[in-house]
């Protein structure tokens, strides 16, 4: 280290090696993955800035996941030379940095390099933008033996001479020599598709309008929320503009019923469907800018309760999806590493209130089918009936409602002192003989059908 | 303490509604009475029913009956627009508009546990600017002694109770100090989450006991637009109201007809004299003073 002649001097420089230690310290290998997607997402955002339905048609992310390789290729714009000369690989962003575009992603500046580093030690990028295009290698373990205060890195080629059509424009990066602890991840199947989950809920907005995102040789599918929703059972769903802050965040609120299961044996205690092979969907979802920061939630964050109040299987039915934009990104409520909820801050207070009042109604609204299914005659359960009947539709053709919109109880003159419940237990074989030959599944609708029938041929007229 | 002679005869729930009808007048001063729906759980006796009809002249009414047996109710109402919905709190609560002045009375019969403060957030991120909510739980600290703590935390959460709340702490009615704190938190919180800016006053803390110990919590619920209506209310002149943890504890014995009538008489006290009435302690005496002008009829036999 050369050492400063100057004895009122004092050594502060901070060395490569314990800042890149220091620097994926906070970030998981699959936030370090999604950020480089989040990048050609906001390329393609950039490219196609008009919103219409299949706006990112014709527009591709390939990722390659290998033990010995990371790849990842778009074709979603590319990176300007002189952006990466002067920002893209800089720590920290400049302050006089030009405004993002509204609705991007990327905010703190430092994503795609803490990412790469957190990856691997030998870096290629490869790109081809609008008027430039660039090689880039790093090999990192070289870079930080380099004890000198240059922190720069070199392009191998540069041209800033030659146009390039869209066609033409995508971005390329390589990682190799994988840190030992990814290459084992990159092994492992259920890492694998913990990746593809969380690509195929974060980015579905992005595939429905039209983006192919593939995964080694898998297509992913977006994951589409429905609701039922009819004239007389609609769900609740909100908008409105939150101002913080001096800037503006804009919510959209949907709570309801699944609209991509059927409605069957609502209320049911049993855990159906609700293990590891197939994690219940039911919950809460929230978006911030389109990405997804809570998934299926079912925690007192979203205001299910303690204790007696907790998530259960009986409310499996539950959907709430929340959407919350802003063209300043640094208002929404995410974390630094933009994975999680913020949960102090006033916005997100603000969005909570909502969803527990959204959750308590529709809540309600299932109790109340679960209540009809229990104490009342299939042709007399109005709630049940209209949740059934109700086809299941994508949110963007919900109607707006501040309520849910459910039958209303009717009058009721059966009075229960004249009523008494049976409950008993059958062997299963047998039960299913039964429901199959009267064409139900509900066990409640067999003890009811069942009686029927003695009454009928057993007990004489009075 | 005067010996009880009557188990039907509750003389302290019926002071704390005549206590709470009274300071509801006051609302006068935000909305005329007319305007405000009552929803209260009736019962089959639908006390609070009549007197906030009669005493106030709210017309528009709902009772929420857990029960269903809507004949029985319906028998029993005493007018025939109040409203019966059947089944808990929980599922009607979620839909109320957010425009109607109300005064909604939650009164339990089950201590504070996550139903209870999972209503009471729906009620408060709902209620329209103006109204009036009040909750009552059973206060009674669970026995022995040493799992007062323990059963409070299953009930509502280990993270909603205060700092400093300890199995002596929630004796007599330190349980119901501690309730009362849990239901402001629970009640700030919601409001703060709704930005309108609401905010939560509280006027009714009060604790009584006929048989079980009992604690009432109520209070309004403003936007900064309402406070100056809420400043003329004058609820400070009122002697039984309670801004803060401090509790009206309604401690007037359960008496006969005679011992009443031979108090009464001498009424009111000169700061000299003290009240006399044989086999009545002076606990009793200043309960009763204290509230003698509220104590409800007292039945000739039972």
């Amino acid at each position: 280290v050369p050492s400063s002649r100057d004895p009122k001097r004092v050594e502060a420089t901070p060395e490569k090696r314990f800042f890149i230690s220091m620097l994926v310290k906070d970030i998981e290998l699959i936030p370090a993955i999604l950020d480089l997607v989040d990048n050609s997402i906001d390329g393609a955002k950039r490219l196609r800035q008009r919103k219409r339905s299949q706006r990112f048609s014709g527009l591709y992310v390939r990722l390659d996941l290998k033990p010995d390789r990371f790849f990842i290729e778009d074709n979603c714009g590319g990176i300007e030379a002189s952006h990466a000369r002067e920002y893209a690989f800089r720590f920290g962003r400049p302050q006089n940095t030009v405004q993002q575009h509204a609705g991007e992603v990327g905010q703190f500046g430092v994503g795609m390099k803490r990412a790469l580093f957190k990856l691997g030690s030998s870096l290629w990028i490869e790109s081809v933008a609008h008027h430039s295009s660039f090689i880039l290698p790093v090999d990192v373990d070289e870079w930080a033996q380099d004890l000198s205060p240059d922190w720069s890195f070199e392009f191998q080629e540069v041209d800033e001479a030659t146009d390039h059509s869209t066609n033409e424009q995508g971005t390329k990066i390589e990682v190799t020599k994988l840190h030992p602890s990814v290459s084992t991840d990159f092994q492992n199947e259920s890492f694998l598709s913990r990746v593809r989950a969380a690509l195929e809920l974060r980015h579905q907005e992005a595939l429905q309008a039209g983006i192919e995102l593939e995964l080694g040789d898998i297509k992913l599918t977006p994951i589409v929320p429905l609701l039922r929703s009819s004239d007389q059972f609609s769900p609740m769903h909100i908008q409105q503009d939150i101002n913080i802050n001096g800037g503006t965040v804009h919510m959209e609120l949907f709570a309801g019923i699944a609209g991509e299961q059927p409605v069957v044996n609502v209320g049911d205690d049993d855990g159906e469907g609700e293990n590891f092979r197939k994690p219940s969907r039911a919950g809460w979802y929230l978006f911030c800018n389109d990405r997804l920061l809570l998934a299926s939630d079912q925690t007192q964050l979203t205001g299910w309760g303690t204790a007696g109040a907790a998530y259960h299987p009986q409310y499996r039915l539950f959907r709430g999806y929340v959407y919350l934009t802003a063209a300043d990104s640094s208002l929404l409520p995410w974390n630094t590493t933009k994975t999680g909820v913020d949960e102090d801050s006033a916005v997100f207070r603000r969005v909570q209130s909502e969803m527990f009042d959204a959750l308590r109604m529709v809540q309600a609204v299932i109790n109340r089918a679960k209540k009809e299914r229990q104490d009342r005659d299939p042709d007399d359960r109005p709630v049940l009936s209209a949740m059934t009947a109700a086809p299941s539709v994508t949110l963007d053709v919900v109607p707006e409602s501040d309520t849910f919109v459910v039958p209303a109880d009717p009058p009721r003159t059966r009075r229960s002192s004249t009523t008494k419940k049976i409950a008993y237990t059958v062997d299963a074989p047998i039960f299913e003989r039964v429901a199959d030959e009267l064409g139900t599944s509900s066990a409640a609708d067999v003890g009811r059908l069942t009686f029927r029938y003695y009454v009928e041929h057993e007990i004489p007229d009075e | 303490m005067a010996t009880k002679y009557s188990y039907a005869f509750r003389p302290r729930k019926q002071i704390q509604r005549l206590l709470i009808v009274d300071a509801c007048q006051r609302l006068q001063a935000i909305a005329p009475l007319e305007e405000y729906e009552y929803i209260g759980f009736g019962g089959f006796e639908f006390v609070d029913f009549d007197l906030f009809r009669r005493r106030l002249g709210i017309s528009k009414m709902v009772s929420w009956e857990k029960n269903h047996d809507p004949s029985r109710y319906e028998f029993n109402r005493p007018f025939a627009d109040i409203k019966l919905q059947f089944g808990p709190a929980s599922q009607h609560l979620p839909f109320l508009d957010k425009a109607t002045l109300r005064i909604v009375w939650l009164d339990y019969t089950q201590g504070l546990d996550d139903e209870v403060l999972q209503d009471v957030s729906t009620a408060s991120a709902r209620l329209a600017p103006g109204s009036l909510l009040i909750v009552t739980v059973n206060a009674v600290p669970a026995k022995p002694s040493e799992r007062r703590r323990q059963q409070l935390a299953e009930s509502v959460g280990e993270d909603r109770i205060p700092n400093g709340v300890d199995n002596a702490s929630l004796a007599r009615w330190g349980l119901a100090d501690t309730q009362r704190a849990i239901l402001s938190t629970t009640i700030t919180n919601t409001l703060d989450g709704r930005g309108d800016g609401a905010l939560f006053r509280q006027v009714f803390n009060f604790r009584y006991a006929d048989g079980a110990q009992m604690l009432t919590m109520g209070g309004i619920i403003l936007t900064p637009a309402l406070i100056q209506a809420f400043g003329v209310c004058k609820f400070e002149q009122l002697a039984h109201v309670s801004f803060d943890e401090r509790p009206v504890i309604i401690s007037a014995p359960a008496l006969t007809a005679k011992e009443a009538l031979h108090i009464n008489r001498q009424l009111p006290l000169a700061e000299t004299d003290t009240l006399e009435c044989p086999g009545l302690d002076s606990d009793d005496m200043d309960g009763y003073q204290r509230f003698y002008r509220w104590y409800p009829p007292i039945p000739a036999a039972i």
